[in-house]
Formats: structure tokens, sequence, C-alpha cells
């Protein structure tokens, strides 16, 4: 192998060679083995950087890391301060009384949000099957994604204003500001793509925001949301 | 609804989505879970960009930030995309600040045909890792920032002060370098 091809390698996998560049390295690695080695090897080194996983630090530094945020400015609570002028205590209140208020609601109407089998007609995640994507435009198939989301959502919604009845009322109005903010990022999403419905990027967007709410109502029990 | 089928798993993005959405709350335990999932690539980040010293201060600065920035996230992408490019920033400022002392450090592509030549032993799995931590520093930063981060040679170059046929080249050393080190 040739430093003249050598030093080509890395810059063809980074499709950085010119047209007629590449064309070149192309024919010749029809008939150098070496180099076709090579390019093997660069594309597995770049594998594995793409998903090295990292290592942890020696020491564990949560516990100043946390340290410090209870004495930071311009943190999450201080940002919301701002904005919506609620006081301190309820911020903080906010996650335990939607946890709380979720667990009240599988135990008062059964595991509806845990998707168990005692629970007739658990919605859950949807997923187009394969099939029914075959052939069809990415942007549809977003779409049509997005359009099950939608109607998983509804029946989660459906569900949970069945079961709100006996829920403290201040419990459900917390619980109903956490979901209308993911909410009102899923109408910003929905506004962009009403501008330019072509666009795949805003339909992947308004589809992605979908989902998040989907997956927050699935999965909000699993998370301990104590304020630390 | 018997179409909707229970088949997608949580994602670690999935989960940086709803944790972020506990921590844009105030709810510092979500926060804890990011900070679990992400610390070591940020770890290793900072200790290939930085070298040894300063490591854990500057992953403390790096959460501490992120903790600060969490409510100018907008989700245009992944949450672990956001913080390390926040984490660069960071990285990359407290290298600037002693930039005098990494210069010394800089490595040269004699460094580099040094640390190739030094190869595992045939079908002798050796640690790539280690490979990295082998590599002379300018090589290592440029090979970390390009591969592992995604950054662009324009952005490499501006970032540590050196020509973008500079960071090309030493990308392309330092691939080379650790492709002999891959499992034999």
């Amino acid at each position: 192998m040739s430093d003249h091809w050598a030093t080509k390698l890395s810059a063809y996998l980074d499709d950085e060679l010119a047209p007629e560049d590449a064309a070149a390295l192309e024919a010749h690695l029809t008939r150098c083995e070496e180099c076709v080695t090579a390019l093997g090897e660069l594309r597995a080194v770049m594998a594995w950087a793409d998903s090295y996983p990292g290592r942890a630090p020696a020491t564990d530094v949560w516990p100043r890391i946390s340290a410090r945020l209870h004495h930071t400015r311009g943190g999450p609570v201080d940002l919301l301060n701002e904005r919506s002028g609620r006081p301190p205590w309820l911020i903080g209140a906010l996650p335990k009384a939607l946890a709380a208020g979720i667990a009240l609601m599988a135990v008062a109407g059964g595991s509806w949000l845990l998707g168990r089998a005692s629970a007739p007609a658990v919605p859950a995640l949807a997923v187009i099957p394969v099939a029914e994507m075959r052939g069809v435009p990415s942007t549809d198939v977003t779409m049509l994604q997005a359009e099950k989301y939608a109607a998983a959502i509804a029946e989660l919604e459906m569900a949970l204003s069945a079961r709100t009845a006996g829920l403290d009322s201040g419990t459900v109005r917390i619980l109903n500001e956490k979901l209308h903010v993911i909410d009102r990022a899923i109408a910003d999403a929905r506004r962009a793509l009403a501008s330019d419905p072509n666009s795949a990027y805003l339909a992947q967007h308004f589809t992605r925001m979908m989902r998040h709410k989907l997956i927050l109502l699935r999965n909000a029990p699993r998370f301990t949301v104590t304020q630390g | 609804m018997r179409d909707l089928t229970d088949r997608v798993e949580m994602t670690s993005a999935d989960a940086d989505a709803v944790d972020v959405e506990f921590a844009i709350s105030g709810d510092s335990r979500a926060f804890e879970r990011l900070y679990r999932r992400h610390v070591p690539r940020i770890n290793s980040l900072a200790r290939w960009l930085l070298g040894d010293d300063d490591v854990e201060d500057v992953v403390q600065d790096v959460f501490v930030r992120a903790w600060q920035k969490l409510g100018t996230f907008r989700g245009e992408s992944a949450w672990g995309t956001w913080l390390h490019r926040l984490a660069t920033n960071v990285i990359l400022r407290r290298r600037a600040k002693r930039r005098t002392r990494a210069d010394r450090f800089s490595g040269s592509l004699a460094d580099l045909a040094r640390s190739s030549a030094t190869t595992s032993s045939p079908g002798l799995r050796v640690d790539l890792e280690a490979a990295v931590d082998g590599l002379p520093e300018r090589a290592r930063q440029v090979f970390v920032l390009h591969d592992m981060e995604g950054f662009k040679h324009q952005e490499i170059a501006d970032a540590l002060g050196i020509s973008i046929g500079t960071s090309r080249s030493q990308l392309h050393h330092a691939r080379m370098a650790l492709r002999k080190h891959l499992e034999g």
C-alpha cells in the first residue's frame, strides 16, 4: 500500500474526496487487497469510536455535583420561577404530586398506566408493522406513526379523565399542568408542520413529541421523582 | 386497539427525554439519572481532551453547566447530543486556559509514527481505549472531536487553533495508528 493511496483512505471514508479521486481509489481497491484491508480496519476504528461507551470516573463525582446544584443560580427551578412566577415550593412539588397522582390512579383505577394484564384495552406504544411501511414514502410512514400514537394517547387520556374524579383537585391540576407542557410542544410541532407539510424533519419532530407524551404517560411510575 | 403492541422498548434517548422533563421541573433525582447515563463518555471525553489533570473538576463543571442551561434545551436533537456539545465547549474552554502547558504535548507526526509502531502481538486483543490514550495529544484530540463527537474539520481547526489540513492529517494518522491495535 503506497502512501499515495493510504493518505486518501480516511478522506474517502469521510466522503471528502473529489469524485474523480474517489473513482480512482475505487478502481485501485479492486486490485489492492492491502488497501481493502486497511479500509475495513479504518471503518472498524470509526465504528468503535462512534459506539464507545466511555469509562466512568474512578471516583463518583455526583455528590459534589449535587451539592453544587443546590447553590447554583440559573438552574431549572430558577428558570421556571422566572417564567411562571410560581413559588418554588410548587415547582419542587410538581413532580412529587405527579408521581403521587399517577400512583393514586394506578391504585384507584387499576393498572391502566402500567399496561398490566388486569386492565382491559390498555393502550401501549404503537408500532407500525413493517409490512405496512413497504413502498410508503418516509414522510407518510412518519405521519402514519403519529396517527397511531395519537390514537393511543387519546385512549390514555380517556382512561385518565375517567379516573380523575376521585382525586384531589390540586393533584389533578398539577398533573394537567405537566401534561400541558408536552401538549404545548406537540402544538408547536403541529403548527410548524402545517406551515411546511412536506418537511420530513418536521414530521419526524411532530411524531417524536407524540412519542414523548406516550412514553411519559406510560413510564412515569418507573421514575423516582422526589425532589433531591 | 389490537394493533397497538408493546414492542417499543424505552431507549436511552426516550429515558433521557422523560428525565429532562422531570429535571426541568426541578427534580434533581431525574438529573442524577441523566448524569449516570452520560458520565462515562463525558469523563472519557474530558480525559482525552485534557489529560488526567482536572478531569473530575471539569466533569463537575459540565453537569453543573448542563443543569443551569437545561431550560434552553429545545429537543431539536437528542439530549445526549446537546450535552456533548456543551461538554466539549466547557472542556475546550478549560483547555484554552492552560494552553501554554498543553502546547508542550501537542505531539508531532513523528510521535504518531512511534505510537503506531508499538503494535499488538498477533492474536492478542489490545484495548483500543488504551491505544487512544497512547496517541500524541493533538492526534488524540482531533480523533476524539471528529470520530467521537462528530465535529467538522473546520470546527476542530477553530477549536484547537490549527489548520483544516492539519486536522485532516492528524485524523488520518490517528486512525491509521489505531487500526494496528484492532483485535488480531
